[in-house]
């Protein structure tokens, strides 16, 4: 399996298939609704390895996600492009888009036992644009 | 004991026992009420696999789920049915149907250590409709 996670925008960068280790998309539906309700929204949570270039790697793409996370509110570069593709034996199980995500969470963990720290993100999308979502799979593709 | 599972409307959702693990029917009614409560619900809260089709040969149901989750409130389709069977020994101990469901809960994980993904659907009859559930068993499939 491998997680394929690009991120377009001002400056796009794609997280290393190597670095991400799980995927977890989830909406957000107030529990206490009666019937379907308009307040849905979704997000994706990403997590994976920090890994350190030791053969001169062009740059650490986890870099760019924790510098995403700071970026203020009234700067154009807090919306980005998000896209997950799942590859499992040659078929794209899942490719998520979300063409308006914001960053909701950003956390980085190192440790003196591990060797390799941990990043975990989360992105939402903007509220409003909700209908922009994608979610395809189920194809042929590498 | 196996689970199936059917959900009709424009992406219909036909799971297998292969594929779902769990399957968690629940009486929503208010714990603090000192009589019988006008106000009770239904939902159904449903856990499996995300198994894919080597070389894509067939459609993966479990993506209709996904896509159902995100219909806007305003479409007649977020209204969908949906039927479980719990099967075990030839015998059908429950069918649980809820005519009207909409999804509370959605969510999938996939990770490189497991190999196949998750979901956990929530799904709950719409309120004023709560009479129209329907629980049936005890009968051969």
């Amino acid at each position: 399996m491998s997680l394929r996670v690009t991120i377009d925008g001002q400056q796009s960068f794609e997280v290393s298939k190597e670095c991400v280790k799980k995927v977890k998309f989830m909406t957000e539906i107030p529990l206490d609704s009666n019937a379907r309700t308009k307040d849905v929204g979704c997000a994706l949570e990403i997590s994976g390895k920090i890994l350190v270039a030791t053969d001169g790697d062009p740059f650490d793409s986890t870099r760019q996600l924790a510098l995403w996370s700071m970026v203020p509110a009234e700067n154009a570069a807090a919306y980005r492009q998000v896209t997950v593709e799942i590859v499992e034996a040659g078929v794209i199980e899942r490719k998520y888009t979300f063409p308006r995500a914001f960053v909701i969470d950003y956390k980085e963990d190192f440790g003196n036992e591990d060797g390799v720290g941990t990043f975990s993100i989360v992105i939402k999308q903007k509220k409003d644009k909700l209908d922009l979502v994608s979610i395809d799979g189920g194809y042929a593709g590498a | 004991m196996g689970f199936r599972l059917k959900i009709d409307g424009s992406g219909p959702v036909d799971l297998s026992e292969r594929c779902v693990t769990n399957v968690e029917f629940h009486s929503e009614i208010p714990a603090d009420s000192n009589a019988r409560a006008t106000d009770n619900g239904a939902a159904l809260k449903i856990w499996g696999k995300l198994l894919f089709s080597l070389g894509a040969e067939a459609q993966d149901a479990t993506l209709n789920l996904a896509q159902w989750s995100i219909v806007p409130s305003d479409s007649a389709d977020c209204y969908r049915n949906v039927k479980v069977d719990v099967v075990a020994a030839g015998q059908i101990v429950r069918q649980i149907t809820l005519p009207n469901a909409f999804v509370m809960e959605y969510t999938e994980e996939l990770d490189d250590e497991t190999g196949v993904g998750t979901f956990y659907l929530h799904v709950k009859q719409k309120k004023d409709l709560t009479e129209l559930t329907a629980i049936e068993g005890g009968f051969t499939q």
